[in-house]
C-alpha cells in the first residue's frame, strides 16, 4: 500500500476536531458506569439479605405452625 | 470493592500493552483504568466513523455512547479471535447502519447490494484513492452511497482484511472484493464529474 493514506489522516483530523464530543460521551459513560456499580452493590448488599429473611420468614412459620399442631396435640 | 477504594491509575498501565491484554485484565479485576485506556485508544477513530456516517455531532455522540456501552456490556463475549479493533469496529459500523436503516426505513441497506456476478469494471488503483486531497476525500465521501463509504471506510482507514470485512457483513470473501472495487469505481466516478480539472 502506498505511504500517503489520506482516510487515515482524515480520522485523525477529525478525532482532533471533535475532542470535546469524546470528552462528553465519556463522562455520560462514567456517569453510567457508576449507576450500574450502585445497583450492582444495592443487589449485592440487600438481595442477598431479602433471601436469608424469607428463610428465617419461612422457618419460623412453619415452626409456629408445628407449635400449633404440638398444643393441639396436648 | 478494593478496585473502588485503590483504583489501579490509567498511568500505571504499560503503554506497550496490547488491547487483547487489557480486555483480559479488565475482566479478571473490573478495574475501569482499563477501560479509560482503551477508550482513550478508539474514542476518536469512533467518533470519526460515527461523524462520518451519521453526519450530525449530536446523533454522533448518542451512537457513541450507546457504542461504548455495548462493547462495556458484551466485553467479556470477545473471544480473542480477532482483533480487538475489527471486533469493535464491527459494532460500530452495525450499529449506525442500523440507525441509518431506520431512519431510511430501508431494511435492505448493505444487505442485499453485495453482487457476486463478476462485471467488467476496471480495477481503480489503491493510491488514487488514498492521495486524494482531504477536503476533497471529506466530500467525496458525502457523496457516494452509504454502503460505499463503509466499505472503503474499512478497507482504507482500519485497514481490515477482506476476511474480516466478510466475517462482519457475513458475505464471501469474492462478494467483499466485488464490492470494494464497485466501490471504488463509484469514488473515481464522482471525483472526476465534481473536479473536471
Amino acid at each position: 500500500m502506498p505511504e500517503v493514506n489520506n482516510f487515515k489522516e482524515l480520522e485523525r483530523l477529525q478525532s482532533e476536531e471533535f475532542k470535546a464530543s469524546t470528552d462528553k460521551v465519556k463522562r455520560n459513560v462514567n456517569n453510567s458506569l457508576a449507576s450500574f456499580g450502585l445497583m450492582a452493590n444495592v443487589i449485592e448488599l440487600y438481595f442477598s439479605r431479602m433471601f436469608e429473611v424469607f428463610v428465617d420468614l419461612t422457618n419460623t412459620s412453619s415452626s409456629k405452625s408445628n407449635t400449633d399442631i404440638d398444643k393441639k396435640d396436648l | 470493592m478494593i478496585n473502588l477504594l485503590f483504583p489501579l491509575l490509567t498511568k500505571d498501565v504499560p503503554k506497550t500493552m496490547s488491547d487483547e491484554d487489557i480486555v483480559q485484565e479488565y475482566l479478571r479485576t473490573q478495574n475501569v483504568a482499563y477501560f479509560d485506556i482503551l477508550y482513550k485508544r478508539y474514542s476518536g477513530k469512533i467518533f470519526a466513523k460515527c461523524i462520518s456516517l451519521l453526519k450530525f455531532e449530536g446523533e454522533a455522540e448518542d451512537a457513541m455512547q450507546e457504542i461504548f456501552m455495548k462493547i462495556l456490556l458484551n466485553m467479556a463475549k470477545f473471544s480473542g479471535k480477532s482483533r480487538f479493533s475489527t471486533w469493535i469496529y464491527s459494532i460500530t459500523y452495525n450499529y449506525c447502519i442500523d440507525i441509518i436503516r431506520r431512519k431510511k426505513k430501508d431494511p435492505s441497506l448493505l444487505v442485499d447490494n453485495f453482487a457476486t456476478s463478476h462485471d467488467t469494471i476496471d480495477d481503480v488503483d489503491d493510491a488514487f484513492l488514498l492521495e486524494v486531497n482531504i477536503k476533497r476525500l471529506k466530500i467525496i465521501l458525502d457523496e457516494i452511497p452509504v454502503s460505499d463509504k463503509t466499505i472503503l471506510l474499512m478497507k482504507y482507514q482500519d485497514e481490515m482484511s477482506i476476511k474480516e470485512i466478510g466475517t462482519v457483513f457475513n458475505k464471501s470473501e469474492s462478494a467483499v472484493k466485488m464490492k470494494i472495487k464497485r466501490a471504488k469505481h463509484k469514488f473515481r466516478s464522482i471525483y472526476q464529474e465534481m473536479y473536471k480539472d
